[in-house]
């Protein structure tokens, strides 16, 4: 086993989800490994500390806050939808626009995907009263296999 | 301007910041080219080598400011180049997913296109022999180059083509998937750029190259070994020219870029499984000082 | 602005289960709801404050996780722990506060090696408290998708499965995550540590 193993197992066997015999691999290595048995060492008095780390105090009225606030709510509204999990099919932190000016290329069979692309690849853009310029973006190319020669 | 109608929709999404990128370039005279770059640190951003290699300058966007990058960084085995900036121009930027996507995953893909930010969602359908996921999404401008992400808004990849497949069972005889560069392929790369821990002492001493099969019955995909340097390290561990290393430490390779990241970051020796004409054997490979 | 509470505050530890204890205030129970609040209060502001490192946000999201856990008392789900569905709650009002601010920029991706306080500070006396210090600084340096499940784990306590419900993620982005924290850790504290030992 070596060290990256044994740091992914260490974590394993310090949160109690390894078996035994997995156990007993982490222990032959750290007899023989001294970078792992000080990281090993390190992660139990990590630990250890978070255990001891004073934990913050909540201010002592805080029941009657919260107890505020519910009472100053609006009536509440059942017909929410229940969500377990949290639902992620929308968009992360994308500005939630889709501005395509008509670019949206359906799967037409017989169109020919690279030559649709060419098509609209240029699009004409007047800034502004100024002189035309275009502005293109790259299209979507037939996925070429890496194929580079390098020395290391 | 498409940029302002970008920021005031975003303003009034809620949304004031985005790992997505815009990458700006003078093509030809008079023809502005427009790419996508995805933040991954306050001060990096990646995007396909072809995007940023080129006497053009690269200029990311930001606030309305076009910044050139202090340096860029390109592999050409795996297609991606960083931008470093000078400051920390970026608010918002994302980290590379640590795994690959399952089958059947969502992913959202974000690319810049001519009039703007262009988002939509596409399915994981399976991995491709030489590593490549395969995503069903509908073709869309600004689509090349889109940086994909997973539901924990991780960076799973970008998208660097279009994979046509043949499938007997559709009326059109084929299926068009877009190709994702996965980020497990080059995260390992991306770290070792932005922690600039590129250079090492000794060379390992091996020309290798992608070597991608069709038919993974008959020969895996993985790095083959084109040339291996007389006494070095890679001689010593037992290398030897054909030799494909299909797997170090249990992860497949598909890029000589992969595995010298791997072998530049490694702890301890790696377990690299080596194919040679139909038979596979297991070495210890050293890692790189 | 404290109304003080005239109800009368039970000395003796309530028996009740947690999924006994929601269905009692599913069905109008009052005091129960009291009992929730006492029981999660010190869980739920520990990772408020840590994730957001201020007391004032802690506190006022404090009080709107526990207004949410009595408006949608009815989506629980009494086979799941009650503890993760209150953390999910807090966590998710921590990551909106977090994105909002974009606070988690001040955390440069590549910063491999987390400068250790002891060059800034050195009045501290040498040993424990030294370290405990410097753990606490490192743990607020760590990038909160990072520290969220260590603190979970380490703080709280919590089963991968657990950790991978509150947080919406796999169980092995659970285990990288609070791999990658831990790594970051032993560098920020490797001189500390040594000192201590």
């Amino acid at each position: 086993m070596n060290c990256r193993d044994a740091l992914r197992l260490m974590d394993s066997v310090m949160d109690g989800t390894a078996g035994p015999e997995q156990e007993q691999v982490l222990h032959f290595h750290l007899a023989g490994c001294q970078a792992c048995k000080r990281a090993m060492q390190m992660n139990r008095d990590i630990s250890r500390l978070c255990r001891e780390m004073p934990r913050p105090e909540p201010p002592s009225d805080l029941e009657s806050r919260i107890r505020a606030r519910l009472a100053a709510l609006p009536a509440e509204v059942h017909a929410e939808h229940r969500r377990r999990n949290r639902v992620a099919i929308a968009l992360p932190f994308v500005a939630a626009l889709l501005i395509v000016l008509g670019l949206t290329l359906g799967s037409r069979p017989g169109t020919t995907a690279v030559d649709a692309a060419e098509a609209v690849r240029k699009v004409a853009v007047a800034a502004q009263g100024a002189a035309k310029y275009t502005v293109t973006t790259p299209p979507l190319a037939a996925y070429a296999r890496p194929a580079s020669l390098i020395s290391f | 301007m498409f940029h302002a109608l970008a920021l005031l929709a975003a303003v009034a999404a809620g949304v004031t910041s985005s790992p997505v990128v815009t990458i700006r370039r003078e093509g030809s005279p008079g023809i502005t080219e427009l790419t996508t770059g995805i933040a991954i640190s306050s001060h990096h951003v990646i995007t396909l080598n072809a995007f940023a290699a080129g006497p053009s300058v690269p200029l990311v966007e930001v606030d309305g400011q076009y910044l050139e990058p202090d340096t860029v960084y390109s592999s050409e085995g795996l297609g991606l180049a960083i931008l470093v900036f000078d400051g920390r121009p970026f608010t918002s930027y994302a980290s590379p997913a640590g795994s690959l996507p399952e089958s059947g995953d969502l992913l959202t893909l974000a690319g810049q296109g001519v009039g703007g930010l262009v988002s939509i969602g596409g399915r994981v359908m399976r991995i491709y022999e030489d590593g490549a996921v395969l995503v069903s999404a509908p073709r869309m401008d600004g689509l090349m180059g889109a940086g994909a992400f997973d539901s924990d808004d991780e960076l799973v990849g970008l998208v660097n083509g279009v994979i046509t497949t043949r499938l007997e069972s559709t009326p059109a005889g084929s299926a068009e998937h877009l190709a994702i560069l996965p980020s497990p392929s080059w995260s390992v790369w991306a770290d070792l750029v932005m922690a600039g821990r590129w250079a090492s002492s000794t060379p390992f001493g091996v020309t290798a190259t992608a070597c991608s099969s069709e038919d993974a019955d008959e020969r895996p995909s993985g790095v083959l070994i084109v040339a291996v340097d007389d006494g070095s390290t890679a001689c010593r561990c037992g290398l030897r020219p054909g030799d494909l290393v299909v797997s170090l430490d249990g992860e497949r390779i598909y890029n000589p870029e992969t595995m010298r990241g791997l072998l530049l970051s490694a702890g301890d020796s790696l377990d690299a499984v080596v194919w040679f004409h139909g038979n596979s054997r297991t070495i210890k490979l050293a890692p790189l000082r | 602005m404290a109304v003080r509470l005239v109800r009368g505050r039970r000395r003796e530890p309530d028996p009740r289960s947690d999924a006994e204890l929601m269905i009692a205030l599913c069905k109008g129970d009052d005091q129960s709801f009291t009992e929730i609040i006492r029981r999660f209060q010190d869980p739920v502001y520990s990772l408020l404050i840590r994730m957001l490192g201020n007391e004032d946000e802690a506190e006022e999201l404090l009080q709107v996780t526990f207004c949410r856990v009595h408006r949608y008392r009815e989506h629980y789900d009494t086979s799941r722990p009650l503890i993760t569905w209150v953390l999910t709650i807090a966590s998710n009002l921590a990551k909106k506060e977090w994105r909002r601010r974009s606070r988690w920029l001040q955390i440069p991706l590549d910063n491999v090696t987390l400068t250790s306080p002891m060059q800034t500070a050195p009045h501290y006396d040498a040993g424990r408290r030294e370290l405990k210090a410097s753990l606490e600084e490192a743990i607020d340096k760590l990038p909160p998708h990072y520290r969220e499940p260590f603190l979970l784990r380490e703080d709280q306590q919590l089963t991968y499965e657990e950790i991978s419900e509150v947080l919406g993620i796999r169980i092995g982005t659970v285990k990288s995550r609070i791999n990658r924290a831990r790594a970051l850790l032993r560098e920020a504290l490797s001189e500390a540590w040594e000192r201590w030992k």
